[in-house]
């Protein structure tokens, strides 16, 4: 199998167009939403995941006492338990377990850990016959390709391939829509090498430690019956399988296959124990080895942002949910592991050159921390990881001379801005809002109409409104980049609310980057540096009732990134945590005072719940809007699916980004709305954009500007 | 609350694909006299059943009868002791698997089922079997095809005699 790549974007691009692979990934992503909520009703999926967390605790010492009474049940009990370095040391013995044994053939049963170590490569290099028996695992042996998802890994095959891959098998022609019939073929193909097998391989979901027992989660039967026919069972894990009781396992078997597809429990659930009986060995009992494999794992057990990792139970939600592998397939998102997941582990088993290639597909929705059953908040991890890997490697030139010398500094930033404003003159449209055509922008990454830099800044505006005489409150708006030089009008809308309510807003003096963009960039130092500053202008927190934002990224940026830049300041820290505790959307801020509005007029209005705003402040608009609207307010489907901005990701991954708009758009057009209403300029500046660039009729727009225009607020007397 | 645990166990083993039937004892003796032959693998000891008309062939065979320890009801799973290799044979390459299970043996949840994994894999050797419907795939372009390697009918007898309890 061969490993050398085209480049990314080439590889990115490939999938994109391949319209078998859009639409298989696309509809399982739709029904797998559904069936996922189904088997999970009823159950406290944030309690199961917390606890299931908790209990895979990776502190070496308590691994390796599991791993010690694992090895001692399994020893008493006549197996044989070997520790494995590395991939070299596993595959080779394995290796030396087959060629002891008189027929070539090893029948496997998925294991991903196989995968990891390149087991079968090794062994055919070497003389022995790997047969992988899960039907879509064999699927891909005879096409000579590596799976694209661990639960499904021949997702990316149409049923056309999957036929003429099997009449080499069959002998004879079979018809593309018989998949019953390819099954068939696959049941007696397989039945054979199941019985002309010397090993039978498997891998463990679980080993627990109290007996000694390893068990297999699989619909097809296979794993059971690789373990079954042939007279030696060789399973290999890594040492996080390891877990202490049945009580803990079953948490694990119990959220994995709701997880992976949907499905309540899979067809067959084995657990094996020591020297079953077996006609096809000498001593008339199966020979059994536990081959526990290092490959680095132990030496991230404790590492601060990895070990997280390691409690990854390999159900491949976080694939499922993500809307940039929706695009593009494990065979781009991923390296062997795929995935959220498979961004992670490729850094920790397979190199950090070659994660650090494909770490910029991530898009930033936080879905993946959202849907794992483990509780790893993996997006976190994964922008350490960039972080990182950036630091190694270095962050691309220009970016890094944006980040540096222009977003760290407010008056750079402002004056750079303000030429732009200017320069931006002949490409503008006519009614000022949009540049008509960027002329030096790429065919491909020209999806959306974008909006042009305003001549005047929020700031700019705001010390042309008149204070309020006097106001029993007061709150402290931080505009944030976009609504500083994009979309000013959006804060002169919540300025324009607060008053007419009589709350007093104030606003920082100058305007400083919150420090995301940098983050998310990698250059913790530029980001150091702008949060700095822009803590510095942020006044005293005991005198505002809230911190307001209308960008989400930045709420989040503030409550989570400020603290942690200052943690070596405990003055200013003292003063971030308690400017952080205050930090709302204005959406929260008005649920929670009350404030009611009239409706004006009869538009339908549907909600886009920005990534940051339900997952990140954990608050979503929609309640308030359903309340406010009531038969004018309509859902959209997948509201909280990601719009595919990711800030610079939508020109450093425009393909995947137009995508994931696309779909956006789509479902936009299904809800008939009017309006589409988001509480983050990011995302107003992507589906906008788009909506503009295919000229849909819809009106996009910010909560506030709605609020604005379209509804009236009511005074109490 | 008996009768909960069966009916939730019915309603999921059928969701699973299974033909579910729940029935007496001498409701479901009279199903086995009909159903099976003389090459059916019987493996009842309840009802003292026991037939191996010889090795399980690599063709497989048309049915197993085998008993189950337990049932769980969230799921409609068996679980079936098959350390014994013949039978572990013929559950796995039967193409009509039959499960015999006492209603009085049915637990709610998975989690419930702990401490029977724990007591039967203390000795030597284990080899449990949880079993939910006909073995299955969707690797095709997700078309979900019933029977791959394993049976490709399963059968339930929830032997419920509730008449004959005081």
């Amino acid at each position: 199998m061969s490993h050398t790549q085209a480049p990314l974007q080439e590889r990115v691009r490939a999938k994109i167009d391949d319209k078998v692979l859009y639409e298989n990934l696309r509809n399982f992503g739709t029904s797998y939403r559904v069936s996922r909520a189904k088997a999970l009703e009823g159950r406290d999926f944030p309690a199961l995941r917390r606890e299931l967390n908790q209990r895979r605790s990776l502190d070496p010492e308590l691994v390796m006492q599991r791993f010690e009474r694992f090895k001692a049940q399994a020893e008493a009990a006549g197996g044989t338990v070997y520790c494995a370095r590395d991939a070299e040391d596993a595959n080779r013995y394995i290796l030396e377990v087959c060629q002891r044994q008189s027929s070539p053939i090893i029948v496997k049963s998925k294991s991903m850990t196989s995968e990891e170590t390149r087991l079968n490569d090794f062994l055919e290099a070497r003389g022995i016959t790997p047969v992988e028996s899960d039907l879509g695992e064999w699927l891909l042996q005879l096409a000579n390709e590596h799976p694209s998802h661990m639960v499904m890994p021949a997702i990316h095959k149409t049923r056309q391939q999957c036929a003429r891959l099997l009449e080499k098998v069959a002998g004879h022609e079979l018809d593309d829509n018989d998949i019953d019939t390819m099954v068939k073929v696959a049941r007696k193909a397989l039945r054979e090498r199941y019985f002309a097998a010397g090993v039978g391989f498997t891998g463990a979901n679980v080993a627990v430690a109290e007996t000694g027992t390893i068990a297999t989660v699989t619909n097809e039967g296979n794993a059971r019956l690789s373990a079954t026919t042939p007279g030696v069972h060789v399973a290999l894990m890594g040492y996080e399988k390891l877990v202490d009781t049945f009580e803990d396992a079953l948490k694990t078997v119990d959220l994995l296959p709701k997880c992976a597809t949907g499905q309540n429990i899979t067809t067959y659930v084995t657990w094996m124990k020591g020297r079953n009986p077996s006609q096809a060995h000498p001593e008339g009992l199966k020979e059994m080895h536990y081959v526990f494999i290092d490959n680095g794992r132990l030496g991230f057990l404790d590492h601060p942002d990895f070990s997280e990792a390691l409690k990854c139970i390999r159900c491949g939600s976080c694939a499922n949910v993500c809307p940039a592998y929706e695009m593009v397939g494990g065979h781009v998102f991923g390296h062997i592991y795929i995935g959220a997941i498979g961004l992670i582990k490729t850094a920790l088993f397979h190199g950090d050159k070659t994660a650090h290639d494909i770490i910029g597909l991530c898009v930033g929705c936080k879905s993946c921390s959202e849907a794992c059953p483990a509780g790893i908040d993996l997006q976190h991890t994964i922008f350490n990881l960039k972080g990182y890997l950036n630091k190694k490697y270095g962050v691309p030139g220009l970016k890094r001379f944006a980040m540096r010398q222009v977003v760290a500094s407010p008056e750079r930033m402002r004056n750079i801005l303000k030429i732009g404003a200017f320069a931006q003159a002949p490409f503008k449209s006519k009614d000022g809002r949009y540049l008509r055509s960027i002329p030096v922008l790429p065919a491909s990454k020209d999806f959306r109409r974008f909006p042009s830099v305003s001549s005047e800044t929020f700031l700019d505006r705001f010390r042309q409104m008149s204070p309020l005489q006097k106001s029993d409150e007061r709150v402290f708006f931080y505009p944030g980049c976009a609504v500083e030089y994009f979309y000013p009008r959006m804060g002169e809308a919540l300025v324009r609310i607060l008053r007419h309510a009589g709350i007093e807003v104030e606003v920082p003096e100058k305007s400083a980057c919150c420090g995301v963009p940098a983050i998310a960039a990698g250059d913790m130092q530029a980001a150091e540096q702008t949060i700095v500053t822009n803590l510095g202008l942020m006044k005293n927190p005991e005198d505002y009732a809230a911190y307001l934002v209308l960008c989400p990224t930045c709420g989040m940026g503030i409550k989570e990134d400020v603290p942690q830049y200052t943690r070596e300041r405990p003055d200013e820290y003292r003063r971030a945590r308690r400017i952080a505790s205050k930090v709302q959307s204005l959406g929260q801020y008005l649920e929670s005072r009350g404030m009611r509005f009239r409706v004006r007029g009869d538009r339908k209005v549907t909600y886009h719940t920005p990534c940051h705003q339900g997952r990140g402040m954990q608050q979503t608009a929609a309640p308030y809007l359903q309340a406010l609207l009531g038969d004018q307010f309509v859902a959209l489907t997948h509201s909280d699916v990601c719009c595919g901005f990711g800030g610079s990701y939508s020109l450093d991954q425009a393909e995947i980004s137009r995508g994931i708009l696309d779909k956006k758009l789509g479902h936009i057009r299904e809800s008939k709305a009017d309006i589409l209403v988001t509480d983050c300029p990011g995302c107003v500046m992507q589906i906008d954009g788009g909506a503009r660039f295919q000229k849909m009729d819809v009106q996009v727009m910010h909560l506030s500007e709605l609020l604005d225009e379209h509804l009236e607020l009511v005074i109490e007397a | 609350m008996r009768q909960q645990i069966i009916d939730r166990f019915v309603h999921h083993s059928d969701l699973a694909a299974n033909r579910t039937l729940v029935l007496s004892s001498a409701e479901a003796r009279l199903w086995l006299d009909e159903q099976t032959d003389e090459r059916s693998f019987l493996d009842i000891p309840s009802y003292d059943r026991h037939q191996r008309p010889g090795p399980i062939p690599q063709e497989g065979i048309d049915l197993a009868v085998v008993q189950a320890d337990m049932g769980i009801a969230a799921s409609g799973t068996v679980a079936v002791q098959s350390s014994d290799e013949q039978l572990r044979l013929a559950t796995c390459l039967a193409e009509h698997l039959v499960v015999v299970l006492n209603a009085d043996h049915i637990v709610a949840e998975l989690a419930d089922t702990a401490e029977y994994l724990r007591q039967h894999t203390s000795s030597d050797c284990a080899f449990l079997a949880y079993i939910t419907g006909p073995s299955r795939t969707a690797d095709i372009e997700r078309v979900l095809t019933i029977g791959v390697h394993g049976p490709a009918r399963m059968s339930v007898l929830v032997i419920d005699d509730k008449e004959h309890t005081a």
